[in-house]
């Protein structure tokens, strides 16, 4: 999963910000996390473990949970990932006039 | 000196060992504290490596027989109740109805009369979803009622009104709202965690509702800080898609 957040976040820099929103025990095992799975992108620290007080106000129970939200801060897809993200992604940078890159041609060899 | 307090724990029980706990320098006490626990904090780190990336089950399973030995050895000690409390922890009552959660309530019961000054008893309370619904409440009760520090009885009031906040039934949502009161006025200053529960305590009796978490509502405000301590906003990234990931730990 987070190769493919990565790269999306990558090729779209300019528009396209992940912004994590982390449960784990302390600040020394989400540093480890970052590092271990190579995450380039912030996380919000929740107080250590899954009942911190931003989880608690979005009213979280299962993770991981991800919520998309366009530039005017409009919330428009819950749970999306993979496919279903990419599509998203595509939907809201078009309406931002940004072309969204062909998928890569799949040829007969 | 050091060595003369090692010696003095080691033969202590647990009300001596408060005592002589309590007649140190607060400092003193608080390293004390932490060197006390190394033998069951390195088997649960151990145990926690090994966790990750495998079946959680059969890794707790594994290393079950070499707390209990260690919670049998240590019997009466701190390190003794650190090695039990794993064990409550990591036995899975959780989805186990009937003679399971007995044991579980049961067990966590005799940890509360054996080790009523301990202020790792704030465990019990942080573990109490995993014992089933019944016996939590009078559990949580005894605590409250056993245990001479704020802490654990903070921990055991957030513990209940977590648990009845989900219900269907007003009056247990109304009391669940005066314990969280209680928690953030009269508890406030507590640590929980890395926030305190004056954060938890407020977040808990202002939680956004659904509607306002829906597709076409505009995001709630998010104010935090991230893993070096600096302010971030949801709001620093307005005129950007943002993807906003609950992860880690669960």
């Amino acid at each position: 999963m987070y190769p493919h957040e990565r790269s999306l976040v990558e090729k779209h820099s300019d528009q396209f910000v992940i912004l994590g929103v982390n449960s784990d025990r302390s600040r020394d095992k989400l540093r480890e996390a970052m590092k271990r799975e190579n995450i380039t992108w912030n996380s919000f620290y929740d107080g250590g473990g899954t009942g911190g007080p931003i989880a608690t106000r979005w009213g979280v129970r299962g993770w991981p949970t991800i919520y998309l939200i366009d530039a005017e801060g409009v919330i428009r897809f819950k749970d999306v990932r993979g496919d279903s993200l990419d599509s998203a992604l595509e939907q809201l940078l078009s309406e931002m006039g940004v072309e969204p890159t062909p998928p890569p041609r799949k040829t007969a060899l | 000196m050091t060595a003369l307090i090692l010696a003095l724990f080691l033969q202590a029980t647990p009300t001596t060992e408060t005592t002589v706990l309590m007649a140190l320098s607060p400092e003193l006490s608080v390293r004390f504290y932490a060197s006390v626990l190394d033998e069951v904090s390195e088997l649960e780190e151990l145990h926690d490596t090994e966790a990750k990336g495998a079946n959680r089950r059969e890794v707790a399973r594994k290393f079950l027989p070499r707390f209990e030995e260690m919670a049998t050895r240590l019997a009466g000690s701190e390190q003794g109740l650190g090695a039990e409390l794993w064990i409550l922890r990591n036995h899975w009552w959780k989805r186990a109805e009937g003679t399971m959660e007995q044991v579980a309530i049961a067990h966590a019961t005799r940890l509360i009369q054996t080790y009523k000054d301990s202020p790792q008893l704030t465990r019990i309370a942080e573990y109490s979803y995993l014992y089933g619904r019944e016996g939590i409440a009078p559990l949580l009760d005894l605590l409250i009622d056993a245990s001479p520090h704020d802490r654990v009885d903070a921990a055991a009031i957030h513990a209940q009104a977590s648990r009845l906040r989900r219900s269907k039934d007003k009056p247990q949502t109304d009391q669940a709202r005066r314990l969280l009161e209680q928690l953030r006025d009269r508890y406030g200053d507590l640590a929980f965690r890395d926030t305190t529960y004056r954060a938890i305590a407020t977040a808990m009796l202002s939680p956004h509702s659904p509607d306002a978490l829906e597709v076409g509502k505009i995001a709630p405000e998010i104010s935090g800080v991230d893993v070096t301590g600096s302010a971030v906003q949801l709001s620093d990234h307005r005129g950007k898609i943002v993807l906003l990931d609950f992860w880690g730990d669960w």
